[in-house]
């Protein structure tokens, strides 16, 4: 109905009457309800902790939790107690995570392309292992390398590495076979067949 | 029209140079999940230097497969096959393959993609470049040496596979269905191009296709192939004289050959 309203308005325009063009609240509701939606319960949050009285362990009122931020945000890097400190060894940690995972998850996924047997035998467990939920081998992660960089590191390297493998691996799949045919009727060699065959033909499926 | 068997073949050939290409009793057998497939049988032949050799048949004859045994990316299951007068073992510089597609690589410039066989065969690059312009030059495609594959037209891009194969400068042409996915118009230039090319460069040149007026038009023989096993029906010598024109198709002689091989593939149950 709305498009048959629309379309005819366009065609012959102010011959027939116009319907009422809908209200701001209906054309742009993400500007107009959603942030009345977020005073609404930053409200009842503040009426929360200070009609109920609760103590600020359990719930801190809004106003005290924007003082921290501001505190913590107002900091200087190289200040332990502000948070731009932390976001930077989490931000070191995250990017260190994604390279080994990503790396070792490119070359397992040359490895077990390249020789079949090889991907055939691992692929239930990988798939398998991709499945299970990452932040299940946190406590894990805790117990064996501690609240240190090393476990944060692993856990972001698992998780980069799986997708990472089984794009490489359906990226080497999707190679076309008549490019390797050309390399080989060329006596390319192994490494050759692999940097300038296979890696550039892979890319895509890796961005 | 003296149809050429095999056999026959064979007993003409102590008057002639040695075979460019021996070929006897070579069979190829798939192993597969549902059992062994056949797709070469007994197969018995020889290919002469300097001659143009199509092979037809239907689909799924095994004309492909005889390419890739002949082009040493398969090896035979029997009989033997002997290139030069050396028993072919694996791939070799004196063979290039031109594939159904271009297989032109898309990061790289065409005359990249022309030396590229070069860097695969871990030679000079930069004493194979004026090679590679003049052959470039030769299909006319100078203007395009540093352009990218995605910027040419099916036919430039397939004239380019033709120069990446014979940058090698190798003895035998093998050409596997390679204007198949071209218009009808481009491939008879293309048909021209090719008749030219190899008048000038003598190779050896041995054509899949499944157009039988292709074939005729091409060849000094055409070799017609059965399905499934694969093996020589018929080798036919099409004995028209050399300089042929697109107008030669229309010529009684070619049509008696055409007719023939159509009486060949028919026989086969065929699709023709």
């Amino acid at each position: 109905m709305m498009v048959q309203a629309v379309d005819s308005r366009s065609v012959d325009s102010g011959a027939q009457a116009r319907e009422p063009r809908p209200g701001v609240l209906r054309r742009y509701p993400q500007f107009t309800i959603s942030p009345t939606i977020l005073v609404a319960l930053l409200v009842a949050w503040w009426l929360a902790t200070d009609v109920l009285n609760t103590p600020g362990y359990i719930v801190p009122p809004p106003q005290d939790v924007l003082r921290a931020a501001v505190g913590g945000l107002s900091r200087s890097p190289w200040d332990k107690a502000g948070y731009w400190y932390h976001a930077a060894i989490t931000v070191w940690e995250a990017v260190l995570g994604f390279a080994i995972g990503s790396a070792l998850g490119a070359c397992l996924g040359l490895v077990l392309s390249h020789w079949p047997i090889l991907g055939k035998s691992w692929y239930p467990y990988i798939v398998g292992f991709q499945s299970l939920p990452k932040v299940a081998l946190a406590p894990l992660m805790v117990v064996w390398f501690g609240f240190g960089l090393e476990g944060k590191v692993f856990i972001t390297a698992i998780i980069t590495f799986f997708p990472v493998l089984v794009n490489m691996m359906a990226g080497y799949q999707a190679v076309e076979p008549e490019r390797i045919e050309l390399a080989r009727s060329c006596n390319a060699s192994e490494l050759d067949l692999l940097t300038k065959i296979i890696i550039p033909s892979c890319k895509k499926a890796l961005a | 029209m003296k149809p050429m068997r095999a056999a026959d073949s064979l007993d003409t050939s102590t008057n002639r140079a040695p075979a460019l290409i021996l070929a006897r009793g070579l069979s190829k057998t798939y192993i597969t999940a549902s059992g062994e497939v056949t797709a070469l049988k007994s197969l018995d032949f020889e290919i002469y230097d300097g001659e143009f050799v199509s092979v037809i048949g239907q689909s799924g004859c095994g004309k492909s497969t005889l390419l890739k045994v002949l082009a040493g990316l398969l090896p035979c299951t029997t009989g033997s096959v002997e290139l030069g007068g050396k028993p072919l073992r694996g791939p070799t510089p004196e063979a290039a393959v031109v594939f159904q597609s271009p297989v032109l690589l898309p990061w790289r410039t065409l005359v990249d993609n022309v030396l590229l066989p070069i860097e695969f065969r871990k030679l000079p690059t930069a004493s194979y470049r004026q090679s590679a312009a003049d052959l470039l030059a030769m299909v006319g495609l100078t203007d395009f040496a540093q352009r990218y594959p995605f910027e040419l037209s099916g036919g430039m891009q397939q004239r380019a596979a033709l120069v990446r194969a014979l940058v090698q400068d190798p003895r035998l042409l093998l050409m596997d269905e390679p204007f198949g996915a071209l218009d009808a118009m481009t491939r008879e230039q293309m048909n021209l191009e090719l008749l030219r090319i190899w008048s000038q460069s003598r190779k050896t040149v041995i054509f899949i296709t499944h157009s039988i007026a292709e074939a005729i038009f091409l060849s000094d023989r055409v070799i017609a192939m059965t399905a499934r096993p694969g093996t020589i029906a018929d080798v036919i010598t099409i004995d028209l004289p050399r300089l042929r024109a697109l107008s030669s198709i229309n010529t009684e002689r070619f049509g008696r050959y055409a007719a023939k091989l159509r009486s060949l593939l028919d026989a086969q149950g065929g699709m023709f």
